[in-house]
Order: structure tokens, then sequence, then C-alpha cells
């Protein structure tokens, strides 16, 4: 132990040893030496060093050495290459339609397709189940290394996560109702990635057809139903880790330890900046804290009449003529709850957590009748709180037929910040609606120029996707579904004005097949509308499931 | 109380004395045991502040001594912290 605290006290200063050193030997060498010592030891070493140099002396060689662990760990960790698929499928969803002031029924463009969003990822679910993904880790041989360490389960749960469905296009007419998505797959080797999308896309052929075949009543040919627009990539470029972001997380690291070891030191300037990155941190805490959740801030509204029966896999009711309904089939409890607080959908991430094994594999229709004044005065209110309302109402529903009882949690996930990029925000204030406009009639082809308000996202060409938002927040853009990069956007630009603007650009300019002029989503928020999505980690709200019951009879 | 700088002056303050003595005696009378780091860490501070100063040495043992201005520091912390006890116990009714 001695011998330990000796080594030690070599670490001090040299100016420091050559005043006091000796003397310090001998007390060392005379007192009979605890553990505690050690400890004590060393920190007075740290502190003589932070104190004999400046803040910046103190934190330049931290943030440094950060970025050296971020180079290091930039070197162990693998590459991935990310392979994706864009398939077109048939909608089965018949959308609400709501009665314009006029007294036409219209239905809004960025509402339409959600519900239609919400059965492909069910779909993708059910295909990708545990038995299927256990077999292609077999079969393809993927992370030979995690098998080796890790439960089976983890393993399935780690190539879960590297799967990613994402809504890319729509496109509707008279005749037809389609909607497209790219499903990727990420791994390490790019061609192990292309030739496991295949097979993904292959499963998801056959279950889509299956249901297509139980669902609908006379499909007229497969390529009606499931089409595969572009085939698997071969990814040329990694997809991750991000250099950038990697180097920036080690700085930032490495700034934070200099500024603690400073300000502990007893730095005034270290205490200052100690005391800003706490606010800094507490205050984007805060600000990611309040994002998506639905809360009830009052008496839960509830649906007239509803029921919940265990899907049997049969084609769904015909739509009713007058659809003021909350209608989801083939859905799973969780899915339900997180439909419930108002939470986008997502396969690899999911912001519900707990409840039982049930939850994810019984599947149930669920037909709600919204009462007849309550769904007057709901066309009076903006989209987005008519969306909240049916939240709330299948909240009630499941806190009765469920007995559900949940409760919120703040947790570190990984989140994107839509910031403003350098200079300034590229974004046009949105013109006054007028409120007696006349829609076209429902039956036809939407048209970005027809919408009074709304987001509709359309492919513009092969590989180049439109998006034209009139009257929209940055926190409704950040919250749409085909926004979430698999992990929750926060809207950290600090606007809260409506805006009109136009967005091009590549779902993935790496992988495509067809290489177009079009940027990424990255570059093209940036250069068209001078906004940056940054990606970091944050607090983020979940809903934890404290108690489910399987639900009661109708 | 356990301001590792009050205890080296107030040891210091009943006669010169080396870095051991001086964590025996703190030990003794204030029930503190300070590890070398911080004692030296305190000798360090108190001695370029020209409160205490070494004075000669036998050995590799180096004694120190408080200063007058040491003393001014000690008699005026020691006097704030007198306030302190005597409200506090005034307080308590214990006086």
């Amino acid at each position: 132990m001695r011998r330990v605290l000796q080594l030690l006290a070599r670490l001090y200063p040299a100016e420091w040893r050559a005043r006091y050193g000796a003397e310090y030997a001998a007390l060392l060498e005379e007192r009979d030496a605890v553990w505690r010592d050690v400890v004590d030891v060393a920190w007075a070493a740290v502190k003589l060093w932070a104190t004999s140099w400046s803040f910046v002396r103190v934190v330049l060689p931290c943030v440094l050495a950060g970025g050296l662990v971020a180079v290091a760990l930039l070197f162990a960790m693998p590459m991935r290459y990310s392979s994706q698929t864009v398939v077109t499928v048939m909608s089965t969803y018949e959308p609400p339609k709501l009665v314009d002031e006029s007294g036409q029924t219209v239905v809004l463009a960025h509402e339409r397709h959600e519900p239609q969003d919400r059965l492909f990822f069910n779909m993708t679910e059910a295909s990708f189940d545990r038995d299927y993904l256990a077999s292609v880790i077999h079969e393809k041989n993927l992370y030979p290394r995690e098998r080796a360490s890790m439960p089976p389960d983890d393993v399935i749960e780690k190539m879960r996560r590297a799967i990613r469905v994402i809504p890319v296009a729509r496109s509707r007419s008279a005749d037809e109702d389609l909607s497209s998505y790219a499903v990727q797959f990420d791994y390490a080797d790019p061609h192990v990635a292309q030739q496991v999308d295949r097979a993904l896309i292959s499963r998801l052929m056959i279950f889509t057809l299956r249901s297509a075949i139980k669902r609908t009543a006379t499909p007229s040919s497969a390529h009606e139903v499931f089409r595969v627009d572009e085939a698997p990539s071969f990814p040329l470029k990694p997809a991750g880790p991000n250099r950038i972001e990697l180097g920036a997380i080690g700085l930032f690291g490495g700034l934070v330890c200099g500024v603690v070891v400073s300000a502990l030191a007893g730095s005034r300037l270290g205490r200052v900046a100690a005391v800003g990155l706490v606010l800094l941190g507490t205050v984007g805490g805060v600000a990611a804290r309040g994002q998506d959740v639905v809360h009830a801030s009052g008496p839960l509204p509830s649906f007239e009449v509803a029921t919940i029966k265990p899907d049997r896999g049969g084609p769904p009711p015909p739509p009713m003529p007058v659809s003021n309904e909350f209608r989801n089939f083939n859905v799973t409890a969780r899915d339900l709850v997180r439909v419930a607080y108002g939470l986008p959908p997502s396969v690899s991430s999911t912001r519900v957590f707990g409840g039982p094994g049930w939850i994810d594999s019984n599947r149930y229709d669920v037909v709600g009748k919204i009462p007849d004044a309550a769904f007057a005065s709901m066309q009076k209110l903006p989209a987005r709180e008519r969306g909240k309302q049916i939240s709330l109402m299948l909240q009630a529903l499941l806190a009765d037929r469920f007995k559900l009882m949940v409760h919120f949690e703040t947790r570190e996930m990984a989140i994107y910040e839509l910031v403003v990029a350098k200079g300034e925000a590229k974004l046009t204030l949105a013109k006054e609606v007028p409120t007696g406009l006349p829609l076209p009639p429902p039956g036809n082809p939407p048209r970005p120029e027809d919408m009074r308000q709304g987001l509709m996202v359309l492919r513009k060409a092969p590989g180049v996707m439109e998006m034209t938002a009139k009257g929209q927040t940055l926190d409704a853009l950040a919250q749409q579904p085909f926004f979430s990069l698999g992990s929750p956007v926060v809207n950290k630009t600090g606007l809260t004005d409506k805006y009109d603007f136009v967005l091009d650009w590549s779902p993935d300019q790496a992988g495509a097949d067809v290489l177009t002029d079009a940027a990424s989503l990255f570059t093209a928020l940036q250069e068209q509308l001078g906004l940056k999505l940054v990606q970091t980690k944050g607090q983020v709200e979940v809903v934890v499931i404290e108690h489910i019951e399987l639900p009661s009879e109708n | 109380m356990t301001d590792p700088t009050i205890l080296v002056l107030s040891s210091l303050a009943g006669g010169d004395k080396h870095g051991y003595a001086m964590m025996e005696d703190i030990e003794r009378f204030a029930g503190v045991r300070l590890g070398p780091g911080t004692l030296y860490g305190a000798i360090t501070r108190l001695e370029e502040r020209g409160w205490i100063a070494p004075v000669k040495a036998e050995d590799r043992r180096q004694p120190y001594t408080i200063t007058g201005a040491g003393r001014e520091v000690l008699r005026e912390q020691l006097g704030d912290m007198g306030l302190i006890v005597s409200a506090g116990r005034r307080r308590l009714g214990d006086a």
C-alpha cells in the first residue's frame, strides 16, 4: 500500500515535488496507510494539476482524449451497411370521411394513410416473427459473435432492431389505393445485408398475398397487391457508424470530463461551465420530454359503442357509409396502447414498455363509434386535435375493457433533433386559409395544389420524393411517421409559426438503384428548408404498462 | 468545522509541527483523520497565502509554524464559528 502511495506521489506536478517531495515522502513512510489514502493522494494530484493549469489547459487535453477515444471506437466498431427495397402494397383500409363546412364529404390528405401504415407495420411485425428471424439468423449465419455470447432472444431482438420499415410514397387514383414502403436491413457485410433484405421481402410478399386472399374479395392479380418497385440495393457506402456524430460525442464527453475536473478542483470558470452544461442538459431533457405522448387533462371522452373481437383473419367488414368510427383491424394490444397515447408507428423502436407476452401475439379488431355530438364538434378542430380526441377515447376503452393501467417514465433513447442550420431557416409563413374554399370531389386523386391545409408526400419520380406542406408547424413535421427515422424527432428549432413548404429528396441516395440529382433527406432539409437533423441521445417520455388483462366480452 | 486549513492553523497555533505530528494532533483534538493528500493540499495553500511558514528542519520531516497573518485569519474564522456555536447553543437551550 505504501508503495502504491509513493508511486501516486510521483504523479504530482514536478514543481510541487521539488518543493514538497521529500517531506511528503517522509510522511507517507511514517504513516500507517489505509486504502482511503490511495484515493486521497490520487485526488490531490488531480487537484494540484488542475489548479496549476488554466481552465483551458485542463479542458483541452480532456477534449483531445475524448476525441482519441472516439477514433479508437470508430476503428473498433464494425461498419453498418443498409440494403433497401421499395415495395408498393394495395390498401385494405377505407379512411373515415369528414364533413366540410360546405357539406361536402372530404378526407384530409395527411390523415388518409396513417391507418394503412399501421396495417402494414402490423403485417411486417407478424411476418418477421421470432421463429422466422431465428431461422434467418441460423440460415445466413448472422451475428456469429453475438450468438456465442448472448441469449438467442437478445440476438433476435438485435436483428429486429436492424430492420426498418419507412413509408416513402403515396399515390391514389379512383381505381387503386397504393402505399409504398422502404424495407431496410442493416448489417456489417453489404452482401449479407442485401441477401437478408431480399429474404425479408420474399417473406413479406407471401404474408401480404395470403392476407389479401383472405381479406380482399377479388384481387385481379398479385401485382396489384404487392409490387417490388426497387430491388434490394447493394450498399456501396456504409450507413454507420456516423463518424461525425461519434467524433462529436467523444469531444463533448471529453469537454464534460474536463469541466467536471476543473470545477471540482476549485476553478471558478470550471464551475460556471459546469452549471452551463447542467442547464443545457435540463432544458434539452425537458424539451424532449414533452413531445408526442397524449395525456388526458380531464375526464376521458369515450366511444358511444365499441367492440373488441379477436381477429379471425377474415375480410374486414365493409366501410360504413358515414365513418364517424374508429376502426383498427388485426392489431396487437401493444399497438392499441401506442395509438391510444399518440405514439407514431415504428418497427425498430417502441415507446410502450412492459406487459405480458400476449399483448404482442393476440390480434384484435376494434371498432368504436364516436358520439354524434363529439363527432360534430371534432370537425371544427385542427386535424391533430381530432387525432388526440380519438386517442383519449381509445384510452378510455382500453382502461374499461383491458383494465389497462400505465405510468409514464422518461428514458434515454436515441433521438433526432430538428434544428435551424447555419444562417436562417428558408421557410415561408403560411398563407391564411379561406374557410369556405371548395375542395375537389371525393374519389379524385389528391393533388398538393388542391390541399387547403395538411401535409402530402408523393413520389415525384423514381427515387425522388416530394413533400408538400401547407399551414404546418415544425412540431407537426417532426412527428410525421415517415419522418421518424427509427427514433423520435424533436423540434428544437424554436420556430412555432405555421409554414408552407415543398421538399424534394431521395430516400436513399447511397443505396438507390436509380441515381438521381435529388439530395438525401438530411441534405435536402438543409439546402431547401435551412433545417438540420442532428442525431443525439435525449430523454424521451415512454409509456410503461403496469397492468393489462385479456379484454372482457363485448 | 472540518475545513483542513482551519484544522492545520489550529494545530500549528499550539506549536510548530511537521506533517505527521499535525495529523496526529488533529485526530486527537478534532477527531478528524486527514489524508496525506488533503493535508499537503492545505499546507500548500496556507504557505502560498503566507499564513504558515517552514522552519529549520533537522531531517526530511519539515516542521511548519503559524505566521502573524495566519493567527489573525484563524482568530477571525474561530470568531465567526463562535458566533454560530453560541447561537446554536442558545437556541437549543444549552446556554
